[in-house]
């Protein structure tokens, strides 16, 4: 299964332009973007996505549980997700990826690579 | 003398005068030239009258001499028995003197003429070697001043000195003693010469020392276990001990170290202090949970009273250290949080200027543009740093240890690090005689420890140089040297390398990147596998930095030794 649409949530604006910029212009992947957890939950069904690009830290719902209320949603119950986290402890990423995370990534990232980083889990994964 | 004439004595020289005075009226008649008195007297009875008188005072002066003679015999014999009496009592009380005393005379320049044989066994000096020194040769300097100066002064003022004094035995060993020191003058008034008698109280001083000593451990809130090294049998616990493991002081002694937790893992304990049994360590550390909180053991291994090898560990409750490492930890980790968020955006920002996707930068614009992104590199390096630090003090950072063999790992790091090498020109060289060296180590974390000393050596490398990698055997440990040909670090900065943000001014002026945090993270990761860090420099010649880090006991082990235990 090709990689194809990802759905993309971060409060930080900034953060948003670099990953669009990132995924859309160096990659090639279709990108939707919300700033806040219920936004996302509220319009991932019609844009029916392949993977989740979840920063972990956000203010209301946490990346974790943006995830698992994606996942509630029947037609997005098998929906993979890579986390985006500042958090560098390796308990921290050992823990997501024991709860099911596809892959962690620290930032910073290089935008450069990022789209080749995620191609790359997810191919691995596939 | 009123002893010798006695009542009895009296009555026989009464006796001889009696005897003597009827001799001479016997005499006088004898001699009568009176007629008329003869007449009346039958003849020769006064002569027979002088005789008998004469044979009388003979008599009873010889019985008198003979009584007085052996009256005399008894009385001299009594005296030379209480005579004796007296030596001996003399000779014990010197016997019992010099026993308990060091005695020793020293004239009026404070030169020693004679010792005892306590002194001799006190200080250590033999009789030759003693006699003819100065009374100072038993002081320590600081003590010259004070009472060595007061016993000349109070001695020849013609008083006693006693005082307790500090002295030094020939082996350089402090006496303590309680001392008095009697002055002898002549006729003339002068001082002739001391006599220095001191108790050696060492002994007790030193049982006042322990004892307190004692009573400080009970008084520990420390936890003090004392206990044989091989049969790990206690032979002691204070207050604090015994409380927690609701014990008598009483039947310390029938307790093992592994009664003093429900979960002592007895295996894992000796694999703990083999550093102190094979002598690589002097001290070991843990922290563990226990059922009263965190605590950190160190341990030691001490020669006991009979010789034998005894562990001494000291649990200290760390709960406090544990809570303010942690806040600290969650600070740090916040605080790198907020870092590294908007650090992504201007990396990003700066990556995607760079790569020319945002359209063709001018040449200045793309100068400055590599500006920013080459100190926003540095600043992320200093983040990391930084958190590396707090994980690996606050216990957070993985430490399992698993066998490692250092000739692969090293060429793994040269490997790793070739790239970083070409951006200098400079190339790394393995040099060693070893086909394995095994040690139980991380090899995440000795990665770094190579990857920092490895950058460094590099970038004060000229260009074009090689880097040298060697691993060669030193003792029980292996040593690994990256040694570089750069201008060398200057002696003065020895003390300040291995802590935080200490940068040297290379001789050369040229300045170097860096966090300055990379050795004190190098140090704390080594530390954790019980190795040692340092380095050797030629200004002008070059620098070598190396470790030493323990040869595995045994390799077939995959020994986990606890994120938390520290070495």
């Amino acid at each position: 299964m090709a990689l194809k649409r990802i759905l993309h949530v971060d409060d930080d604006e900034d953060i948003r332009t670099i990953v669009q910029l990132a995924l859309e212009v160096v990659g090639e992947f279709e990108i939707l973007q919300f700033g806040n957890g219920p936004g996302a939950v509220a319009g991932a069904v019609d844009f029916r996505p392949d993977l989740l690009l979840l920063d972990v830290m956000m203010p209301g719902m946490s990346g974790p549980e943006v995830w698992r209320a994606l996942t509630a949603l029947p037609q997005l119950a098998d929906i993979p997700a890579i986390f985006v986290t500042a958090k560098a402890e390796d308990e921290f990423s050992r823990d997501l990826t024991r709860q099911g995370a596809m892959a962690v990534i620290v930032k910073p990232f290089d935008p450069m690579t990022l789209a080749s980083q995620i191609q790359e889990i997810w191919d691995r994964n596939h | 003398m009123g002893r010798l004439f006695s009542v009895r004595d009296l009555a026989a020289i009464g006796t001889i005068v009696m005897a003597c005075v009827l001799f001479a009226f016997n005499l006088r008649l004898y001699f009568q030239t009176d007629a008329a008195l003869q007449l009346y007297l039958p003849e020769g009875y006064v002569r027979t009258q002088l005789y008998y008188s004469l044979s009388l005072v003979l008599c009873v002066s010889s019985m008198v001499y003979a009584v007085y003679s052996l009256k005399r015999r008894e009385v001299l014999a009594e005296q030379a028995k209480k005579l004796n009496q007296f030596v001996q009592e003399v000779d014990i009380r010197q016997s019992a003197i010099d026993e308990h005393t060091a005695t020793s005379i020293s004239d009026a320049n404070a030169i020693i003429t004679d010792v005892n044989e306590r002194f001799v066994k006190t200080f250590g000096y033999s009789r030759s070697e003693i006699v003819g020194q100065n009374q100072s040769i038993l002081y320590r300097h600081k003590h010259l001043d004070e009472t060595f100066l007061d016993i000349g002064r109070t001695t020849r003022a013609g008083k006693v000195w006693s005082g307790e004094q500090k002295l030094v035995a020939k082996s350089g060993e402090t006496i303590h003693v309680n001392t008095t020191i009697i002055p002898q003058f002549d006729e003339a008034g002068n001082l002739i010469r001391n006599l220095n008698v001191r108790t050696d109280i060492t002994a007790q001083r030193q049982a006042e020392a322990d004892h307190f000593m004692t009573r400080m451990l009970e008084e520990l809130q420390d936890e003090v276990f004392i206990y044989d090294a091989e049969t790990l049998q206690l032979t002691y616990a204070n207050l604090a001990a015994r409380d927690r493991c609701g014990w008598d002081r009483a039947e310390v002694r029938n307790f093992r170290i592994v009664d003093t937790a429900p979960n002592f893992d007895e295996m894992a304990f000796r694999y703990h202090v083999a550093p102190l049994v094979n002598g690589r360590s002097s001290v070991v550390t843990i922290e563990i949970k226990h059922n009263k909180g965190p605590v950190e053991i160190a341990t030691r291994l001490l020669a006991g009273p009979d010789e034998r090898p005894i562990f001494v560990s000291v649990l200290r409750d760390i709960s406090w250290r544990k809570k303010i490492q942690d806040a600290k930890m969650e600070s740090v980790a916040i605080v790198s949080h907020e870092l590294r968020s908007p650090l992504t955006s201007i990396k990003g920002s700066l990556g995607l200027l760079q790569s020319g996707v945002m359209g063709a930068l001018t040449p200045k614009a793309q100068s400055v543009v590599e500006i920013a992104a080459r100190n926003s590199d540095r600043l992320l390096l200093v983040i990391n740093d930084i958190l590396d630090i707090e994980k690996i003090d606050a216990g957070k950072m993985d430490f399992t240890m698993q066998p490692l063999d250092l000739m692969r790992f090293t060429r793994d790091a040269i490997a790793m690090n070739a790239g970083y090498g070409t951006s200098f020109s400079v190339t790394y060289e393995l040099e060693t005689d070893l086909d394995t060296a095994m040690i139980a180590g991380n090899s995440d974390r000795l990665m770094q420890v190579m990857t920092n000393l490895m950058s460094n050596a590099t970038k004060y490398s000229p260009s074009g140089e090689v880097v040298t990698i060697r691993i060669a055997p030193q003792g029980m440990y292996w040593r690994v040297s990256v040694i570089d040909k750069g201008p060398g670090i200057p002696d003065s900065a020895r003390d300040t390398l291995f802590t935080a943000f200490a940068q040297v001014t290379s001789s050369d002026g040229i300045k170097r990147g860096g966090t300055g945090l990379g050795l004190v993270i190098v140090k704390s990761i080594l530390k954790r596998h019980n190795a040692r860090v340092n380095f050797k420099s030629r200004m002008g010649h070059g620098t070598e930095f190396y470790f030493d880090i323990p040869a595995a006991i045994d390799t077939n082990i995959e020994q986990p030794v606890r994120q938390d235990a520290a070495g």
